[in-house]
């Protein structure tokens, strides 16, 4: 990769134009010190990089089998995010985005034989581009999140890296009764909107920590959200967030509602929850879910336990059930989080398999 | 085995509503908005190489 063009001089405030090519060490090396003497507010363009890697082991056991296996931890896949920014004007700045995922064995997708972990080297998140107007809002152009991608995962309990709403993502490709049976991943979902897809996306501007965003997949997918975060004299948070989406193209969902709020107190107590019900286009099922956690920060240390339940995602009158602690110790300075799990997955459904239990640990480390 | 679905969606649909009203009353309470990062986000904060900024900046004019 090379820099090229104009580039920030060492002396803040002053520009200078730098030989055409610039080796990318070089130009990585001196990045920190390049951002700790930029000037917020003065810059016309920029270009950044940033990124994470995020390991772990993941044992599981589904009654029969039970392995061990190094995997991406899917709650926060290892990733790369190059964003440019600039300004059309003084009112509205523009943006593009390119982020992709590389996981090799997702924790989320590898089965008890070790299969199916690994979908390509890239894998698209974010391919976009907008527009942000200081008074009439944000306009999204591409690949990225829909208005609902989220709803049901707001979460200030500091255990997100191992543990959230999606608790699929820990083992979801472990299945029931072994090779063929229903995987976790497709007896659970947390019913977030409608994830990330080719849409354009509104969003207003906060009003009182309060937005309203609307996106349009196709004429057959389509939603509408509402947000809000806000800090009591900086000590207590709330956030929450909802979500309705049509989505007539792969399941055939006449409706979806989800939502999820989470609130830290000073104490460092945390409770969160999360929900969700679709109504089928043809009906025969009734998919729901709900989520709870409870969760407590202490200076870098995180701990929670929580609970979901998931009703007939994948077939009429399925019951899943699963419990789960998790414990995330921050060094924030270094920009790394190494963290563990544990969940028990069960599944009410004729021929009772056994339970599946899983265990993840490992290191997230952004850069 | 007992559809159980209906019931719950009613649970759902209630405490979404209790949560709606709980975000309302929390923004009219004194709250100041702040910026929540998604969980599916790269966290915000330093990074291991980039330091403070947490991102490295490439290109800036």
């Amino acid at each position: 990769m090379f820099a090229q063009g104009p580039i920030l001089s060492a002396t803040a405030g002053t520009w200078r134009t730098v030989p055409f090519i610039l080796g990318a060490s070089a130009a990585l090396v001196a990045a920190p010190a390049l951002a700790a003497e930029v000037s917020s507010g003065n810059n016309e363009v920029s270009l950044t990089l940033s990124g994470q890697v995020n390991r772990a082991l993941l044992w599981a056991d589904d009654g029969t089998n039970s392995r061990m296996f190094h995997v991406d931890n899917a709650n926060s896949s290892t990733r790369m995010n190059l964003l440019g920014t600039g300004r059309l004007n003084q009112d509205i700045s523009v943006g593009a985005q390119i982020e992709v995922e590389i996981q090799s064995e997702s924790s989320s997708a590898i089965d008890i034989e070790g299969n199916g972990g690994t979908a390509g080297f890239f894998t698209e998140r974010k391919l976009e581009l907008y527009f942000d107007h200081n008074r009439y809002g944000k306009l999204w152009l591409g690949q990225g999140d829909t208005a609902s991608n989220g709803v049901s995962e707001v979460d200030l309990s500091g255990t997100t890296v191992v543990a959230y709403s999606s608790i699929a993502d820990m083992a979801g490709g472990i299945e029931f009764g072994g090779i063929g049976g229903a995987a976790i991943g497709g007896v659970y979902s947390n019913m977030d909107g409608l994830g990330r897809d080719d849409r354009i996306r509104y969003d207003t501007p906060s009003f009182s920590g309060f937005t309203v965003s609307a996106s349009n997949s196709d004429s057959a997918k389509y939603d509408v959200a509402a947000r809000y975060s806000g800090s009591l004299d900086g000590g207590m948070k709330i956030a929450a967030a909802a979500g309705y989406a049509v989505d007539k193209n792969d399941i055939g969902i006449d409706s979806q509602i989800s939502g999820s709020v989470s609130v830290l107190f000073n104490a460092g107590i945390s409770v969160t929850g999360a929900l969700g019900i679709q109504d089928l286009e043809g009906g025969g099922r009734d998919p729901a879910f709900l989520y709870f956690k409870l969760g407590y920060v202490r200076g870098a240390n995180a701990f929670s336990v929580d609970a979901g339940q998931a009703e007939e995602i994948a077939a009429a009158g399925q019951d899943f059930t699963t419990v789960g602690v998790a414990y995330v110790r921050d060094f924030a300075n270094a920009g790394t989080e190494i963290y563990i799990g544990a969940r028990v997955h069960s599944l009410d459904t004729p021929g009772n398999p056994d339970d599946i239990y899983a265990v993840l640990a490992g290191a997230r480390v952004k850069f | 085995m007992t559809n159980t679905g209906k019931p719950m969606c009613r649970a759902a649909m209630r405490l979404l509503a209790v949560a709606v009203l709980s975000a309302g009353l929390a923004a009219c309470s004194g709250m100041q908005p702040y910026n929540f990062v998604a969980v599916d986000e790269i966290p915000p904060g330093p990074g291991l190489i980039s330091g403070e900024a947490g991102e490295f900046v490439l290109y800036r004019r």
